[in-house]
């Protein structure tokens, strides 16, 4: 939860003075445990401009357990994952941004797991996921409850078959 | 049509005229026939009359001689008997017209071939009873011894009488039959004829109803074969000119594949000149040659420049029809057109997304929600759902504009007045490092205007400030008064627009950045309605840029 708070502050770096903390309440889970789905806490790093989507992922995520940090934008993202403290162990990764575009980002952010989402849903855009090196693909609108699910099997999937492994299990689909 | 039926008439025309003059033929040749007949019946009734007249001498001459003879014979006969010289008045006259006669005789002996040889023996005899009158009278005279004698001779004067009317007979009867025989020559010839001419008119006949069957309708198909080779020769004409204005290009391979002809377009499209004339088509143009293989829009590089063409083919006897058709333009409008389903898709998942997301997390029963974050959900709720209808109206309003059935409500609307509604409502989804400014006007701007929908092109432009300006910095937007007109202003200092992009930014489902990597999302219609309705409104929509330093987006409207 210390971390989640410090993840708070990391994405309203850059904004002095706004009022993102507030938009972005701390957010604790009623179950108890800080890992209620999972044997670890993983971390994540939300990369969303819309704040509503922003907001909800991070939510989401938080209460399945995951430790999250949020960037409005593809150059806050890439300042986060380059000189932050942060380890991520998965980027979920908007396709369409102001400034970097999501594949520009996971270009720049070569060795953490990148699953993207978007609301453009077209084989070419999925493909270009594919290429772009996602391990994961998921179209807007989708479920965010079971967002912290989908990450962890993404990851599980990741740790035991390797990237193309995962990219066979939903590649593309809408999370349920 | 009318020209057709005009020469189709024509046809029958010449057709019906043909046919009156045979059928005129047909009364003039029997006229013809019947003159002939009668002139020939008046020639043979005249001829007939002159036989008569010159025949009839020899048959009244003939018969004279005997009666002269007679009359000589009873006065030379009474003579002796009497001895009375007064008995011998006929017999002188006799002698006298008897020679006449017998001249007359000599003159119109005719053709008939007995008459000379009866003539001749009736002079013999004429000649010997004239030798015995004579004998009997200087018997008489010579005394009563000799008139005795002469009695005794009056039965040998008998007989030689008796010889001669059977002589005189025969001529007689050789007259008659020269009459005869003329008069049936006669009329065999004008029998002869009267068959030729009839046999003549009845030819002439046959040869006219001949004509008068088959002719006019020989007639009447030549001239319509003839009328329908030069209507097919002005189709041919005709379809040349079609083709010479049709925009596709149109090209003709003869049965050898060589090219034999083209249409202009097919010219301008591929470039030929006359040389192509003549020349196989796979040398002098491959790409309509390889065209046959082609399964849809098939992209080829004319001329430098790169064209969507689709191809039609039709095969024939005499070779190959290839048509093209230059889609480029329909192609790129079509791509664009998907192009913006896709946008307008991708447009309306997100603002859906962020309401699904919200409903699924505001139901959730395992997180225990505070209420100001339940309250934050609903209000994102709300805020999508408004941002959803926005974007529905936006596709209606373009697709109301594309068939011009945008109703605008013009009235005097204060300038100033609406740019500072319209910033404060902005103001209040302004990221934090951007700052929103208006400048009121030094007087009171009143423009003509429809004011909701100019409303929603300063909301409009003000967004587009908002989102291309992502690293924040100052949107202006004032109103002022430039002459008679109103100028509204809304610039940034933002990513700017290139160049290229200026004018192309107004057009429906453009898009500065297609992929959106760069992420600003929007359904590629906002500028080209903004337009639209500007220009509904009698106004004008510009823009100037600055690359990197920012855009400047101009409305000028009608003064009210």
């Amino acid at each position: 939860l210390a971390l989640a708070s410090a993840a708070g502050d990391a994405s309203s770096g850059g904004n002095e003075g706004s009022p993102q903390p507030a938009r972005r309440p701390k957010l604790r889970a009623i179950s108890g445990g800080a890992d209620p789905s999972g044997s670890s806490t993983l971390t994540a790093l939300v990369v969303e401009d819309d704040p509503a989507m922003r907001m909800l992922c991070a939510f989401n995520l938080e209460a399945a357990g995951f430790e999250v940090v949020t960037a409005a934008s593809g150059e806050e993202a890439v300042r986060i994952a380059t000189t932050g403290d942060h380890e991520f162990d998965v980027v979920l990764l908007d396709v369409m941004l102001p400034g970097l575009g999501g594949f520009e980002i996971a270009h720049r952010l070569r060795g953490v797991p990148v699953v993207f989402m978007s609301a453009r849903t077209s084989s070419a855009d999925i493909e270009s996921g594919r290429e772009a090196g996602g391990i994961d693909y998921i179209t807007k609108p989708f479920d965010p409850v079971g967002l912290g699910e989908r990450l962890r099997e993404d990851l599980e999937a990741l740790r035991q078959g390797g990237a193309e492994s995962v990219r066979r299990l939903r590649f593309g689909e809408p999370g349920r | 049509v009318s020209s057709q039926a005009r020469r189709v008439d024509g046809a029958r025309l010449a057709r019906r005229w043909v046919r009156g003059a045979l059928l005129l033929l047909v009364p003039l040749i029997v006229l013809l026939v019947i003159a002939g007949a009668f002139a020939t019946h008046r020639i043979y009734t005249d001829a007939n009359d002159r036989l008569i007249k010159q025949a009839g001498p020899v048959f009244a001459a003939s018969e004279d001689v005997l009666v002269e003879m007679l009359n000589e014979e009873t006065a030379v006969r009474g003579y002796v008997i009497t001895g009375d010289p007064a008995t011998l008045g006929p017999y002188r006259q006799g002698k006298r017209f008897e020679t006449l006669e017998l001249n007359l005789l000599t003159q119109h002996r005719g053709d008939d071939p007995s008459l000379p040889t009866h003539l001749a023996q009736v002079k013999k005899h004429v000649r010997a009873l004239q030798a015995f009158f004579a004998n009997q009278i200087a018997l008489v005279r010579s005394g009563p011894a000799g008139r005795r004698r002469a009695q005794e001779r009056v039965l040998d004067g008998k007989a030689n009488f008796d010889a001669f009317r059977a002589a005189a007979l025969a001529l007689d009867r050789d007259a008659g039959n020269v009459i005869k025989h003329a008069q049936h020559r006669q009329h065999d010839t004008f029998v002869k004829i009267l068959i030729l001419l009839i046999a003549l008119g009845a030819v002439a006949l046959a040869i006219t109803l001949w004509l008068l069957l088959r002719v006019p309708d020989r007639l009447y198909r030549l001239y319509r074969g003839e009328q329908e080779a030069r209507q097919e020769a002005e189709r041919s004409a005709d379809a040349s000119r079609a083709l010479a204005h049709v925009g596709d290009s149109v090209v003709l391979l003869g049965a050898d594949g060589r090219v034999r002809y083209w249409n202009p377009a097919a010219a301008e499209l591929f470039g030929i000149d006359g040389a192509a004339l003549g020349r196989p088509a796979d040398e002098a143009l491959p790409a309509l040659f390889e065209s046959a293989g082609w399964a849809g829009p098939t992209e080829v590089e004319l001329g430098g420049r790169k064209h969507w063409l689709v191809a039609a083919q039709s095969e024939f006897d005499g070779g190959r029809v290839i048509v093209m058709r230059d889609v480029t333009e329909d192609y790129e409008l079509e791509r664009m057109r998907s192009e913006f389903v896709a946008t307008a898709a991708h447009e309306l998942r997100t603002p859906l997304a962020a309401v699904y997301g919200a409903v699924r997390t505001v139901r959730r029963e395992d997180v225990e929600l505070s209420d100001e974050m339940r309250a934050q959900l609903l209000t994102m709720i709300e805020r999508e759902s408004e941002r959803l209808g926005l974007i529905v109206d936006q596709l209606l309003v373009s697709a109301q504009l594309d068939r011009n059935q945008m109703h605008l409500n013009v009235g005097p609307v204060d300038a100033g007045e609406l740019c500072k509604e319209v910033v404060e409502s902005a103001g209040m989804r302004t990221p934090d490092d951007l700052r929103l400014v208006y400048t009121p006007p030094s007087t009171r701007v009143t423009v003509a205007g429809d004011r909701d929908r100019l409303r929603q092109v300063l909301a409009n432009l003000l967004d587009n400030a908002i989102k291309y300006s992502p690293d924040g910095g100052r949107v202006e937007v004032r109103a002022s008064a430039v002459n008679s007109s109103g100028v509204i202003e809304v610039s940034d200092q933002g990513i700017g627009i290139p160049t290229e992009g200026r004018e192309r930014i107004f057009e429906k489902f453009y898009r500065l950045d297609p992929n959106m990597t760069r992420g600003v999302g929007g359904s590629g219609l906002g500028l080209y309605i903004s337009r639209e309705l500007v220009r509904a409104m009698h106004g004008s929509l510009t823009v100037e840029s600055a690359l990197g330093r920012g855009s400047t987006f101009r409305i000028v409207l009608p003064g009210h």
